[in-house]
């Protein structure tokens, strides 16, 4: 196909795709009295805080740390297998555990801004989990450390190297980094499976949901958040964040004895239904949840992900020392 | 532009157009732009007084797609587990419609690279123009778009060879 006839198919593609857009209508606004009355409260506020400011100080904040909910204790799952050299400047960002008992860690560029999407990927599988296949053609078959190996991409942007040793399988997939595949050999030569490293989380999934993802995840040891993926009747994505989110205008709720607010989307084109909750947890912890059913008949409500949140099982957020250095 | 209402009866239908090509997932577009039409409320005293409103709002919504929490939630969703939490929809035409070959390779191209793509393609926006939007560089600009093009085509290319199989 000639670059122009391709030029012209991804103009349609993207044209095809903007059809599929919300109705304007499933867009909310914060109310005209909403907005008044919390401009009326603001200045009635300052009019009656801003003198006590002024004569005792600025108050302590308002929610500190509690143990209202469902706790959880420290749950520490070892990591037996990590790479132990890494490209010049790569460190470590996040480590998970997924569904099927795959674990993985993901590295960046120090200073790569999260959002780079450059991301650097080394999972692995215990046990006797077969072959390791590539999703495509490889397009070369290699050796690590004597173990038969492939690589496979698509020639530009996503390079993933694959092999199995000691019953293990293995995956290191480099996205928009850069590396070459002999970096990437290097990386998976240096593979140790004598680690003592740990993936340490404090989160407790509800009753009738099953664990299929968690992970923590973050830049530097300081704004090291904790994730979890379920699935029951629906699922539900979990984070425990460490900074403060924006201000955001939903239907304000009580979550396990906090002040919360509640969103419910209701995207009018796939049907189905999709929620998302935001509970300040206090000490500068928020709980982030998004609740999605795209079944059409879905009857999932606020309500909904509001006994998920009640329900989970959430401990202080472990130290990740490891979180930002290179291995 | 008087008011906030009258600037979202005129431009809501294109920004969430917009956010639908950016996320690929019509529920991301909404839950962006829902976020994005509310920051743009509080602050629209301020917002109707630049010059080009609508573009300052489009930049919002593409500053939030790139933001760092909606990439954070990429980290806890790798591509297998999209794949494993998304049920398989039969194509009920039993054929391969091209364009939707080319959504689903744009869909797992790196966020700025996305962008820059969207910026171009659809939004007809010049290097320097788009180098503003994303921040960076024309030459950045380039080479994203170069860089996802070429995947794109290497991947449709692949497709297309296995349906004539």
């Amino acid at each position: 196909m000639k670059t122009e006839e391709f030029d012209g198919l991804l103009r349609e593609s993207l044209r095809l795709m903007a059809t599929r857009a919300p109705a304007a209508g499933a867009v909310r606004l914060a109310g005209g009295n909403q907005a008044r009355r919390r401009v009326l409260i603001g200045v009635a506020l300052a009019i009656v805080v801003l003198p006590v400011v002024l004569w005792v100080g600025w108050p302590r904040p308002v929610l500190p740390p509690g143990d209202t909910g469902p706790t959880a204790d420290r749950l520490d799952t070892p990591m037996t297998s990590g790479p132990t050299w890494l490209p010049p400047e790569f460190t470590e960002r996040s480590r998970g555990r997924k569904f099927d008992g795959s674990q993985y860690r993901t590295f960046a560029r120090t200073g790569e801004a999260p959002d780079s999407g450059q991301l650097l990927t080394f999972s692995y599988l215990l046990g006797d989990p077969g072959p390791n296949t590539p999703p495509g053609a490889p397009v070369a078959n290699v050796e690590v450390n004597g173990h038969p190996a492939w690589l496979s991409g698509d020639g530009t942007d996503v390079v993933i190297l694959g092999w199995s040793a000691d019953s293990r399988q293995y995956q290191l997939d480099a996205q928009s980094t850069g590396l070459a595949g002999g970096e990437l050999l290097r990386v998976a030569e240096s593979v140790s499976a004598g680690r003592s490293d740990l993936l340490s989380t404090a989160l407790v999934p509800p009753a009738g949901f099953e664990l299929r993802d968690i992970a923590v995840h973050g830049t530097t040891a300081a704004d090291a958040a904790m994730s979890m993926t379920l699935r029951g009747p629906f699922t539900v994505v979990l984070d425990v964040v460490p900074a403060p989110l924006p201000e955001r205008y939903g239907d304000p709720v009580t979550v396990r004895g906090r002040p919360a607010q509640v969103f419910s989307l209701a995207p009018p084109v796939f049907g189905g239904h999709d929620v998302k909750l935001f509970v300040d947890l206090g000490g500068d912890r928020w709980l982030v949840a998004r609740a999605q059913d795209e079944r059409s008949a879905s009857t999932l409500g606020p309500e909904d992900l509001i006994r998920v949140a009640e329900t989970v099982g959430i401990g202080d957020t472990p130290p990740a020392p490891w979180m930002g250095l290179r291995p | 532009m008087d008011t906030f209402e009258a600037f979202l009866a005129e431009r809501l239908d294109p920004l969430l157009r917009y956010a639908t090509t950016l996320t690929c997932d019509p529920h991301q577009a909404q839950d962006i732009v829902q976020e994005v039409v509310l920051r743009a409320q509080q602050r629209w005293d301020r917002i109707s007084r630049v010059d080009l409103p609508a573009a300052y709002v489009k930049r919002m919504v593409t500053n939030e797609f790139l933001s760092w929490r909606r990439r954070t939630r990429d980290l806890v969703f790798p591509s297998t587990a999209i794949a494993e939490l998304t049920p398989a929809v039969a194509d009920p035409t039993g054929g391969v419609d091209d364009r939707e070959v080319l959504l689903a390779g744009i869909a797992r191209l790196p966020r700025k690279q996305r962008a820059a793509v969207v910026l171009r393609y659809y939004d007809n926006r010049t290097d320097a123009e788009i180098a503003e939007e994303l921040r960076c560089s024309a030459v950045t600009v380039r080479s994203h778009i170069s860089r996802a093009v070429a995947t794109l085509r290497a991947q449709f290319t692949a497709t297309c060879a296995m349906e004539a199989l």
